[in-house]
């Protein structure tokens, strides 16, 4: 998999700082000195709603991370970065996602974030749900599209998906659209 | 999720869903160059990473004892104690202190370092499949 930038096109980019953000400080100070270049998955999901400089973009931002041949049937788990803009300060986002292709051969990624409590799911990672996403905090389970099945109350995210130059790009995370 | 994360208001209905109390041993002394303090919360970060990041929904992390480590076991302890009167069931602790271990520490249900963990660290920096499988085994065998 690889990692790759978004280009931005604006020549009014605000100076770039890789120092403590105020986030970041208060996570030190109050105790908790934990992912403070970033909390998973989660923080791209409120970043991409809330951060004005991402949703300026027309598209918004994609990550170039699969290549289209090595997307099967079977979901797969992909692991790429993106770099966001906190106001003055730059942090790295490392992201999952589950990437396959349907019956139609059309191409989706599902986020592994359980939407029960945020948990991270697996693909057949548990004996008695197979074929399907499980997640090991409370039980809950989704279908190979995404659909919960118990526990959660929602089915998984998805990654909005562009294909460019036989290459999966991944965007911002968004209700499933495959089973609502 | 962290400890700051939750309100007053919904602790009471959350709380049968957090089981685990993931409490983070900095293991600073003072003496550190402020350099060599970035560079232990650093490492301990990474540690938790381990643990809340596959687990948020589970693992309440709660403040960090920073200074003390091994010398520090008799008030770990007893935060680990007062942990258990608030409601956990599961108490991890997550350091940056190799010589914290469970003779120390008799109270815990598990102690990840980065020492003990090194070798099963995952090609991505947040996973660590030991830690997972610890934990999960934890859960599921309620020890």
């Amino acid at each position: 998999m690889s990692h790759q930038h978004e280009e931005h096109e604006s020549s009014h980019k605000p100076p770039v700082r890789k120092e403590m953000s105020r986030r970041q400080f208060l996570t030190y100070t109050l105790g908790g000195a934990t992912a403070f270049m970033v909390a998973g998955v989660t923080l791209p999901m409120v970043r991409f709603a809330v951060d004005p400089i991402l949703r300026d973009k027309g598209e918004g931002a994609f990550v170039k991370v699969a290549e289209v041949s090595k997307i099967t049937n079977e979901p797969q788990e992909f692991h790429f970065e993106l770099k966001q803009q906190d106001g003055w300060y730059l942090s790295t986002a490392n992201l999952v996602a589950w990437i396959r292709k349907d019956e139609s051969g059309n191409i989706y990624a599902l986020s592994p974030i359980c939407k029960h409590l945020g948990c991270t799911v697996g693909w057949n990672s548990n004996s008695n749900f197979p074929d399907q996403y499980h997640c090991p905090c409370h039980g809950a389970h989704y279908t190979k599209e995404g659909k919960q099945l118990a526990v959660a109350s929602k089915p998984l995210d998805e990654y909005k998906v562009m294909i460019k130059d036989d290459w999966v790009y991944l965007g911002e995370i968004v209700p499933n659209t495959i089973v609502s | 999720m962290k400890f700051s994360e939750f309100e007053a208001e919904t602790w009471d209905e959350m709380k049968k869903f957090f089981d685990t109390c993931l409490l983070p041993v900095t293991g600073l002394t003072g003496s550190e160059a402020p350099h060599e303090a970035a560079e232990r919360l650093e490492l301990l970060r990474d540690v938790m990473d381990w643990i809340e990041s596959p687990f948020q929904g589970r693992v309440v992390t709660y403040p960090a004892v920073q200074y003390g480590g091994a010398e520090a076991a008799d008030q770990i302890n007893r935060i680990i104690q007062g942990v258990r009167q608030a409601g956990f069931i599961y108490v991890i602790v997550a350091s940056a202190v190799e010589e914290l271990n469970e003779e120390l520490l008799s109270g815990v249900n598990l102690i990840v370092t980065p020492q003990r963990y090194a070798k099963s660290a995952g090609q991505h920096k947040s996973q660590n499949p030991a830690v997972q499988e610890q934990i999960l085994r934890l859960w599921q065998e309620g020890k």
